[in-house]
C-alpha cells in the first residue's frame, strides 16, 4: 500500500479475467501433462526401458543423481511391478513438466505475450526432442532443470527489486541446486557470493558481505542437515547419500569439448536471444543483464563441467538446461514484439533441428519407441 | 468592568464591545487583546509573542494554545488575563473549589472535553467555571440551567483537570478498572478462566488421566502427535508470515513527500499518553524525544500518567518545568496496579482526535505522528489503530540486547506486516500504537487485568470489526540487557499471551464468527501456540538429548509415521529454519552485525522457555501481577542522561 505517491504502472484486472486466465493455465497444464503421459506410456509399451529404472533395479540408483531424484526413485522402488514402476515415474515426470508448462503459459501472458504466441512457445518447448526425452526417457535431469529455471527469476528479483524478499528467495532457491544434482551443488557458493556483492553494503563492508553470504548459504546447509537426518532416521546408509557428491569431482580431465559446445549450439540456438538482449538497446524494458547472462552461463557451466569432471554428462544435458533457463527467462522478461518473435523463431529452429539426424544424440531405442507413437517422425 | 469595555470607554468608544456576545467565537482580536494585556503586565515578552504569532500562522491554531505550548506564559497567568478581557472573575479552583452537589457524573466527559465545570451557586444562578466562552458553552449551559440560569467565571485548564480528578476520583478509578468488565465481562481477564473453562479443564484432565492409566502408550502417542502437529503448523505459519513480510510491498509506505505535503493547520489535536512508575531518572529523555516530534506543539497534548504515590517521579516532572502542553495525571491507588489501568484512567482526560502511548525512554521518529495521521486519513473509519515499529537504540550493548533486537526486528519488520497483509488480527506492541480515540473508547479501551493489554486490544479491535495497520515509522526503545529483569519482563509477556488466549477462547465459535477462519487460525498460532511451544521445548529437547547422547532411551514408539517424519522435520529443518528467520530479521534494517550472532538464537529460546514456566506459575497464583520493567539500565541511556545533565548545568 502506497500513500500519496504516483500510481504503479500495473493495470487492475477484473476478477473475472483473472479467473479466466487461471482456468486457461490449468487447461494448458492438463493438456501438456496428458500429452506427455500418453507419449510416455506408449514409449514404455513399445518396449523402451527407462535408464533410471534400470539403474534402480540394478541397485545402482544411489550412485548417480541428486537427492531429489534419489528420493523419488526410492519411493517408486516400493512399487512391486516393473511396468507400473516405469509408469509411475513417467507420471511424476509428466505431472511436473505439465505443471511447469502451465505456469509458463500463465507467466508469458502476464508479461505481455499474446495467447497464440504463448501457446506456440509452450508447444514448441514441449515438443523439443530433448524435452520429450527428458520427461519420457528416464532422465534424472528434471530436478536440475527445475533448479535452473527457478534460479533465473530469483536472480532477476535481486537485480530489479533488491529487497529482503529477493535476497531470501535466492537463498531459498539455492538448496534446489543441492537437491538437483551433485553437478550443480558447487554453484551454491559462487551464487551466494554474487548475491552478497550485488548488495551495496556487501561491496563496501566485510561484515555485510559475510552476513549476506551466510543468508544465501544457510538454507542449503539446513536442507543438507535435514536430508542427512531423514536418511539416518529411515535407516539408510548416509555414506551412499554423500558419495555421489564426492565421486563427481574426484578426477579432472579433458572430455569431448567439441561435441559438448557444438551440441549446445545445435540443439539450442535460442541462446542468441538473451545475448542480444544484453547488448541491443530498446528491448522493451530496462535491461536486467545478470539474469539474461545466467540464462546462458548456467548451461555453459554444465558443458564445461561435463568436459572437465567425470560427470558422465551427456552432450544433450547443457542444451536441455538452456531450454529450461530460456523458458524461465521469457516468463519474466518484458520483451518487445520483435524479440518475442525472434525467441519463437529460434525455438522453432531448435525444435526442428532436434528431430533431425545428428551426430550429438541418438537413443535408438527411444527413437524407435517414439516412432511407434508418432509415426510421422522419420528418424534413424 | 471588562478590560475591553474599559479600554473602549477610555477611548470614548461605546460600541457593542460592552458585554459578551454569546454568538461570538474567540477570534484573533480576542487573543491579541489577551496577549497585549500580558505584555502590559510583563508576563509575556514581545519576542515571545512574535514567535507565537509566527507559529500561529503556520500551525493554524489559536494564540492561547501556542503561547502556553511554547512556554511563553503560565496557564494561570494567561487565563487571568482572559478573565480580565472578558470582564469576569478569575477563580483558582484549588482555593475556591467546586460545589460537588452541582456536578454530575453524566457530564463528566463534557467537563474534560469542553474545559468547563459547574462551580457554585450565586444569586440563584449556577456559575460555570470555564477556560473560554463560546456559543457551544452557552448551548451546553442553557440545556441544563435554562436561558437565564447560569453565569460564567474563568479558570485555567489545570484547575478544571485537577478539580475533575478530585471530584470524580472514585468514579474514574472504578471506570478505569471495571469499564470493560462491566460492559463485556467475557472479554475481561479479571477472571483468568471462567467456570465453563474450569469445568472443561478438569474434565479434560480427568479424561487424560484415565486414558494414561488404561492405555498409557497409545495416549502418549496421541499427545505427542498433537504436539508435533502444532509445532509443524506453527513453523509453516511463521514461514509464510516471514516470506510475505519480507517483501517491501506489504509495508504501508508513507513517503517523505506525503508527510511534507501535510499542512500544520490541518493537523488535529493529538494526545500522547506516557504511563510511568518510578522512572524519574529517564524523564529528561522523554521530554527531549517529545520535543523532537515534528508536530505543532500547541496541538500536542502530553499526559504524564503517574501513580499518585510516585512522589519521586511527580516531583521530578514538576522540577523540569515542562511546557504547557504537558499535564500530569495522577492515578489513584487501586488494584490492579497496571499500566493499562493507568492508561484507562488517563483516557478520560484526553481531548485529542488521536491518541498514542509511549514509554518513558521511547525515542519515536520525528514524523511518526504525521505518518499516523496520514494513514488514518487515507483509510476508512474501520482503521482504528496503526502500529509503529519498535526497535532498540542499544542493540549492541550485550548478547541479550542483540538477541532482543533480532527478535523485535523479526516481529515488527516481518511478522506484523505479514499479519497485516493477511488481514488477520494483529497483537499490538507495547507502545507506539496510534488510535482513533473514538474507536478506542468504543471497544472499551484496555483491559486493566491483562498484563499484555496491547496484544489483547489488537484481538478485541478485530472482534469489534475494526482493523489495525502497520506504518513504516520506528520508535527506538531501550532493550533490556539485564538477565533477571529480562526474565521478569518476558514472563509477564508470556503470561499475558496465555491470558489473552484464555479470554478470547471462552467462546471459540463467537471468536471464529467475528474474525473469520483465517483470523481464528492466525490467533491460535500467534497467540496460543507460542507459550505452548515454549513450555514444551525443554521436554522435547530433553527427550532428544536422552536419545542421542545416552543411547539408553528409545522414543521411536512415540512417533509412528507420519509423525516420526514430522518430528524429524521439526527438529532438523524446523528449528534451523527458525534460526534462519531470526537471522534474516536483521536484513531490513541492515544490522549485519546481528546476522552472525543470530545463530545463537537457540540459547535465547532456552531463556524464553525459562520465562514461560515462570509465566505459567504466575498465571495460576497471581495472574494480574505486573512485573515492572526497569528502565534506564543501559549504558547508552546513562550517557544520554549525563549529556543532558551537563547541558543543563551549562
Amino acid at each position: 500500500m502506497s500513500i500519496a505517491g504516483p500510481a504503479d504502472g500495473l493495470t487492475a484486472r477484473s476478477a473475472k479475467s483473472l479467473v479466466g486466465d487461471r482456468i486457461v493455465n490449468l487447461a494448458v497444464s492438463l493438456a501438456a501433462m496428458l500429452a506427455f503421459l500418453w507419449i510416455a506410456q506408449h514409449v514404455i509399451e513399445a518396449g523402451y526401458q527407462r535408464a533410471d529404472i534400470a539403474a534402480l533395479e540394478a541397485g545402482e540408483a544411489w550412485k548417480r543423481g541428486g537427492w531429489l531424484s534419489q528420493i523419488v526413485l526410492t519411493i517408486v522402488g516400493y512399487v512391486p511391478d516393473h511396468n507400473v514402476r516405469q509408469s509411475a515415474l513417467s507420471l511424476v515426470g509428466a505431472a511436473a513438466a505439465g505443471a511447469i508448462l502451465g505456469v509458463l503459459y500463465g507467466r508469458l501472458r502476464a508479461t505481455g505475450w499474446y495467447a497464440i504466441g504463448a501457446l506456440l512457445l509452450v508447444a514448441a518447448l514441449g515438443s523439443h526432442a530433448l524435452a520429450l526425452y527428458a520427461v519420457t526417457g528416464g532422465s534424472r535431469a528434471i530436478p536440475l532443470l527445475i533448479a535452473f529455471a527457478a534460479l533465473i527469476p530469483a536472480i532477476r528479483a535481486l537485480e530489479s527489486v533488491g529487497d529482503v524478499q529477493s535476497a531470501i528467495s535466492l537463498g531459498l532457491m539455492l538448496p534446489l541446486l543441492l537437491l538437483a544434482s551433485p553437478t550443480t551443488t558447487p554453484l551454491i557458493l559462487p551464487l551466494a557470493v554474487a548475491s552478497a556483492l550485488a548488495d551495496r553494503d556487501g561491496r563496501r563492508d566485510i561484515r555485510a558481505f559475510v552476513a549476506m553470504v551466510l543468508v544465501a548459504v544457510l538454507p542449503s546447509i539446513i536442507v543438507a542437515v535435514g536430508v542427512i537426518g531423514f536418511t539416518a532416521q529411515a535407516g539408510f546408509d548416509v555414506t551412499n547419500l554423500v558419495l555421489p557428491y564426492v565421486a563427481d569431482f574426484r578426477t579432472i580431465g579433458l572430455g569431448n569439448w567439441q561435441g559438448m559446445f557444438a551440441a549446445l549450439g545445435y540443439f539450442a540456438p535460442v541462446l542468441i536471444v538473451p545475448l542480444l538482449y544484453c547488448f541491443v538497446p530498446n528491448v522493451g524494458e530496462t535491461p536486467r543483464r545478470w539474469s539474461a547472462v545466467a540464462v546462458v552461463a548456467l548451461p555453459l557451466y554444465l558443458a564445461i563441467g561435463g568436459i572437465i569432471f567425470p560427470w558422465n554428462m551427456p552432450v544433450w544435458g547443457p542444451p536441455i538446461a538452456l531450454l529450461a533457463t530460456f523458458g524461465s527467462w521469457l516468463a519474466i522478461a518484458h520483451l518487445k514484439l520483435w524479440m518475442r518473435v525472434l525467441a519463437l523463431a529460434t525455438l522453432g529452429v531448435a525444435v526442428g533441428l532436434s528431430w533431425m539426424v545428428n551426430p550429438f544424440w541418438q537413443d535408438a531405442e527411444w527413437l524407435k519407441a517414439i516412432h511407434s507413437v508418432l509415426p510421422f517422425i522419420q528418424l534413424g | 468592568m471588562a478590560y475591553l469595555a474599559r479600554k473602549a470607554a477610555d477611548a470614548g468608544d461605546s460600541s457593542e464591545l460592552l458585554g459578551i456576545d454569546r454568538y461570538a467565537e474567540e477570534g484573533d482580536l480576542f487573543h491579541i487583546e489577551v496577549a497585549k494585556l500580558l505584555i502590559e503586565r510583563k508576563l509575556v515578552r514581545l519576542t515571545g509573542l512574535a514567535q507565537a504569532l509566527q507559529a500561529r500562522s503556520s500551525w493554524g491554531h489559536d494564540l492561547a494554545h501556542i503561547l502556553i505550548a511554547q512556554g511563553h506564559v503560565r496557564r494561570i497567568d494567561y487565563y487571568s488575563a482572559v478573565a480580565d478581557v472578558y470582564g469576569l472573575p478569575f477563580v483558582d479552583l484549588t482555593k475556591q473549589p467546586v460545589d460537588p452537589a452541582l456536578t454530575s457524573v453524566d457530564d463528566r466527559a463534557d467537563y474534560a472535553e469542553r474545559n468547563l465545570i459547574p462551580w457554585q451557586l450565586r444569586n440563584g444562578k449556577t456559575v460555570i467555571a470555564t477556560t473560554s466562552i463560546t456559543p457551544r458553552h452557552f448551548e451546553w449551559a442553557e440545556a441544563r440551567y435554562g436561558e437565564h440560569g447560569f453565569d460564567f467565571v474563568i479558570t485555567s485548564p489545570f484547575d478544571i483537570l485537577w478539580q475533575t480528578q478530585s471530584l470524580f476520583r472514585e468514579w474514574d478509578s472504578f471506570f478505569a478498572r471495571e469499564a470493560l468488565f462491566s460492559w463485556k465481562p467475557e472479554h475481561s481477564a479479571k477472571f483468568t478462566v471462567t467456570s465453563a473453562q474450569k469445568a472443561t479443564i478438569w474434565i479434560m484432565a480427568a479424561v487424560l488421566l484415565l486414558c494414561l492409566i488404561v492405555a498409557t502408550r497409545p495416549t502418549l502417542v496421541v499427545l505427542m502427535a498433537a504436539v508435533t502437529t502444532i509445532y509443524s503448523l506453527t513453523f509453516i505459519f511463521k514461514f509464510l508470515l516471514t516470506w510475505v513480510g519480507s517483501s517491501r510491498r506489504v509495508d504501508m509506505e508513507i513517503s517523505p513527500e506525503a508527510v511534507a505535503s501535510l499542512k500544520d493547520p490541518e493537523m488535529p489535536i493529538y494526545t500522547v499518553l506516557v504511563p510511568m512508575y518510578r522512572e524519574a531518572k529517564v524523564l529528561p529523555l522523554l521530554v527531549g524525544s517529545l520535543k523532537r516530534l515534528d508536530y505543532p506543539a500547541s496541538k500536542l497534548e502530553v499526559k504524564l500518567v503517574l501513580e499518585e504515590d510516585d512522589d519521586e517521579t511527580i516531583n521530578a516532572a514538576k522540577a523540569l518545568k515542562l511546557p504547557g502542553s504537558f499535564e500530569i495525571v495522577r492515578v489513584p491507588k487501586s488494584q490492579p496496579k497496571t499500566k493499562p489501568k493507568a492508561c484507562n484512567y488517563a483516557l478520560q482526560f484526553c481531548r485529542g482526535e488521536f491518541v498514542t502511548i509511549y514509554d518513558a525512554e521511547d525515542q519515536p521518529e520525528a514524523d511518526q505522528l504525521k505518518k499516523a495521521v496520514l494513514a488514518f486519513r487515507n483509510s476508512d473509519d474501520k482503521l482504528a489503530c496503526v502500529q509503529g515499529r519498535l526497535n532498540y537504540f542499544n542493540r549492541s550493548e550485550n548478547w541479550l540486547t542483540r538477541m532482543f533486537t533480532l527478535e523485535y526486528s523479526q516481529w515488527f519488520d516481518f511478522l506484523l506486516p505479514g499479519l497485516d497483509w493477511l488481514k488477520v488480527p494483529i497483537p499490538l506492541g507495547g507502545t507506539s500504537n496510534h488510535f482513533r480515540l473514538s474507536a478506542l473508547r468504543q471497544v472499551g479501551a484496555w483491559d486493566p487485568y491483562n498484563v499484555t493489554e496491547d496484544a489483547d486490544l489488537g484481538v478485541r479491535l478485530a472482534q469489534e470489526g475494526f482493523t489495525v495497520g502497520v506504518i513504516n515509522s520506528t520508535t527506538y526503545e531501550e532493550a533490556n540487557g539485564v538477565l533477571p529483569s529480562w526474565i521478569k519482563q518476558r514472563s509477564r509477556w508470556i503470561k499475558g499471551y496465555m491470558q489473552t488466549w484464555l479470554v478470547h477462547m471462552r467462546h471459540p465459535i463467537q471468536l471464529w464468527r467475528s474474525i473469520g477462519t483465517k483470523g481464528f487460525f492466525s490467533f491460535q498460532f500467534f497467540i496460543g501456540a507460542p507459550p505452548f511451544t515454549k513450555l514444551m521445548a525443554p521436554i522435547l529437547w530433553l527427550m532428544t538429548g536422552l536419545v542421542w547422547l545416552t543411547h539408553t532411551h528409545d522414543f521411536g514408539w512415540l512417533f509412528p509415521e507420519p509423525f516420526g517424519t514430522m518430528a524429524m522435520f521439526n527438529l532438523a529443518l524446523g528449528n534451523l529454519f527458525l534460526v534462519y528467520f531470526g537471522v534474516i530479521a536483521a536484513l531490513k534494517r541492515r544490522y549485519f552485525d546481528l546476522v552472525i550472532v543470530g545463530v545463537l538464537l537457540p540459547c535465547y529460546w532456552l531463556l524464553q522457555s525459562l520465562a514461560a514456566y515462570k509465566a505459567a506459575w504466575q498465571l495460576m497464583v497471581k495472574p494480574h501481577y505486573w512485573e515492572k520493567t526497569e528502565h534506564g539500565t543501559s549504558s547508552v541511556t546513562q550517557k544520554t542522561l549525563d549529556a543532558f545533565k551537563q547541558q543543563e548545568a551549562a
